[in-house]
């Protein structure tokens, strides 16, 4: 097991209002699986992610990935660095830097040495092997979109996180990108967490789950 | 590349964004001018102290030994082999300089022919080198005052009015053999040089030297300075220098402000790179580090241009001489420059620190980054 929830809950306070955005989560991913999440809007579905991706953190409950509970951990964003690979709705990229750049990114923090051959392998992979000296401005939306996903996958973390990856795509790049989750679970054996509203995105989970009222049930 | 440098250089050269270089530009301009502006009014004070400790020193050499006694030392320069040491032993006191229908009080200072030959530089004519025990060399503008010219008559009368046998104040003649030029603290106004011991009344010997005496050090007398001897004058040009110097920082200060209110820019501009950066494992303090980084990027480069502009119009105006002075009222027909490495060292050091604290106070609010905020709000 990659990652283990249990009793997960988060409240926000909004004036004299309470807010249990989330209640009592429990869910356990495999290595190499697809876990897709749909909810309404505001139903919790980016904080949870936020949360396992530790850019946040829960009121109580335990989240362990590969076995070591986050709580545990004194230096959280090199946990963050090594272990979970982000792709938000919009791509995110730094406009400053090269495409190139953008995907070694997570590397040149980690101070690891880059492979030039991975890089170029990894461009390949995902069709861009000639964009790699152009600006993400210079891109189209799913381009974009697909180096964000390269950068996740840089650092060969143990689970990539993506909150709504679709949703500033249009239906063809969109499809692209589903694809592209699919090949990258079945080639190389990531494990996705996908939080989603479209439908398509959301069947690709091997377990797929609904965020309701704060709770978690699984489809 | 370091990824903090980098991207701090990115930051620096954004593409296509004309408000942020322009920001960027006129922090630049100021550090540089201020840099600038320091190290050339410094090297102007220092060129004038340069000439005051040069001139002083034609006249006095860098060190008096005031306390020296002749009696309790009487060889010891002549047994000692110092030879980074160049000295003059000499009797010193105040007389009364006489001429037909004028007087002045004067300080004869009686010197050694070999002395004045090769430790005083009076630029004398006809490179005078030797004087008889009844010639004098006078400063010329005290033979302004008298109306004496070389070869003239003077006599010297002891201020304290030394009497002979018969009860009459001694009175000494002298030929005026050479007249020196040297207006450094009005010296050739009262200074009278000469090699006659005998009208002098005690036996105190003073020692001026030039040189390094550091093999002297541990030696029973004192030594003074030139600065010693001219505390109230070289303290004076001391303290314009700071004044100077505190001054002209306001200019870095005033840069430093316009960096401050350009990393506050820059920062809220790219807030949303911040964020990611934390999202995918760069600490707070190293998100820090590339605004420090940013910062130094622009600062170092302004102060380096700064200073190395302003060397170059230093070593144009020693080379070249192009602004010129009148030498009637300031010793000099050039404006002197001289910059020392200590004083690049102070500017450097007080403009890195003012840069390192105007820079971390805008850098405070990314310790409350919330990237989750930031991002989850563009959704």
């Amino acid at each position: 097991m990659i990652i283990d929830i249990k009793k997960l809950t988060k409240t926000f306070i909004d004036g004299d209002r309470k807010l249990n955005v989330l209640k009592d989560i429990n869910l356990q991913i495999e290595k190499g699986s697809i876990v897709t999440i749909k909810g309404p809007s505001g139903s919790g579905k980016s904080t949870l992610l936020s949360i396992i991706g530790t850019l946040d953190s829960a009121d109580s409950g335990d989240i362990l990935i590969n076995g070591k509970n986050i709580r545990d951990e004194l230096n959280i964003d090199q946990l963050r660095n090594k272990n979970i690979g982000f792709v938000f709705q919009f791509h995110n990229l730094i406009s400053e830097l090269t495409l190139e750049e953008n995907v070694c990114l997570p590397k040149m923090i980690a101070n690891e040495l880059i492979d030039k051959n991975e890089i170029n392998e990894l461009f390949e992979y995902f069709n861009l092997e000639n964009r790699m000296n152009s600006f993400p401005n210079d891109l189209s939306g799913g381009e974009k979109q697909r180096v964000a996903v390269m950068r996740a996958i840089i650092n060969n973390p143990s689970v990539i996180i993506a909150d709504e990856p679709t949703g500033n795509l249009d239906q063809d790049n969109a499809q692209k990108i589903t694809s592209l989750f699919q090949k990258l679970n079945t080639e190389k054996n990531l494990t996705i967490i996908i939080a989603t509203h479209d439908e398509s995105v959301f069947n690709i989970g091997h377990k797929k789950y609904h965020l309701v009222d704060g709770f978690l049930k699984i489809s | 590349m370091n990824s903090y440098f980098l991207i701090a250089k990115r930051f620096l050269f954004p593409r296509n964004n004309f408000r942020s270089n322009t920001i960027n530009f006129i922090s630049f301009i100021g550090l540089f001018i201020g840099a600038a502006s320091i190290v050339l009014s410094i090297s102007v004070l220092n060129g004038f102290q340069n000439i005051l400790q040069t001139e002083t020193k034609k006249l006095y050499g860098d060190y008096l030994i005031e306390d020296f006694n002749n009696s309790k030392h009487p060889n010891y320069f002549r047994d000692s082999n110092f030879d980074n040491i160049n000295l003059s032993t000499f009797f010193e006191d105040e007389f009364l300089i006489l001429t037909q229908n004028k007087q002045h009080i004067i300080e004869f200072k009686s010197v050694s022919n070999e002395s004045l030959d090769e430790f005083y530089e009076l630029n004398l004519q006809d490179n005078l080198k030797f004087l008889f025990e009844d010639e004098i060399i006078i400063g010329k503008s005290l033979a302004n005052r008298l109306n004496l010219d070389i070869g003239d008559n003077v006599q010297i009368i002891s201020k304290d009015f030394k009497l002979s046998s018969l009860s009459l104040p001694e009175i000494y003649s002298f030929k005026v053999a050479n007249i020196f030029s040297n207006r450094i603290l009005k010296a050739d106004n009262f200074l009278v040089f000469g090699v006659n011991k005998e009208i002098f009344r005690n036996n105190n010997v003073f020692v001026e030297l030039n040189g390094n005496i550091s093999e002297l050090k541990n030696q029973s007398f004192s030594f003074l300075s030139w600065k010693d001897r001219n505390r109230q004058l070289f303290e004076a040009t001391e303290i314009e220098k700071k004044i100077t110097f505190f001054t002209l920082l306001l200019i870095i200060v005033v840069a430093s402000f316009n960096l401050c209110s350009s990393i506050m820019q820059i920062s809220s501009q790219k807030i949303r790179d911040l964020a990611i950066f934390s999202s995918i494992g760069m600490k707070k303090n190293d998100i820090k580090k590339i605004f420090i980084i940013y910062s130094y990027l622009i600062g170092l480069t302004a102060l380096c241009g700064g200073i190395l502009f302003a060397l170059l119009l230093i070593f144009l105006q020693n080379k070249l001489s192009i602004i010129k002075l009148s030498s009637e009222f300031y010793l000099v027909d050039t404006l002197p420059m001289q910059i020392y490495p200590a004083d690049i060292i102070w500017l450097l050091m007080g403009s890195i620190l003012l840069i390192g604290i105007f820079t971390s106070i805008p850098l405070r609010f990314i310790n409350n980054l919330s990237p989750m905020k930031i991002i989850n709000k563009q959704l």
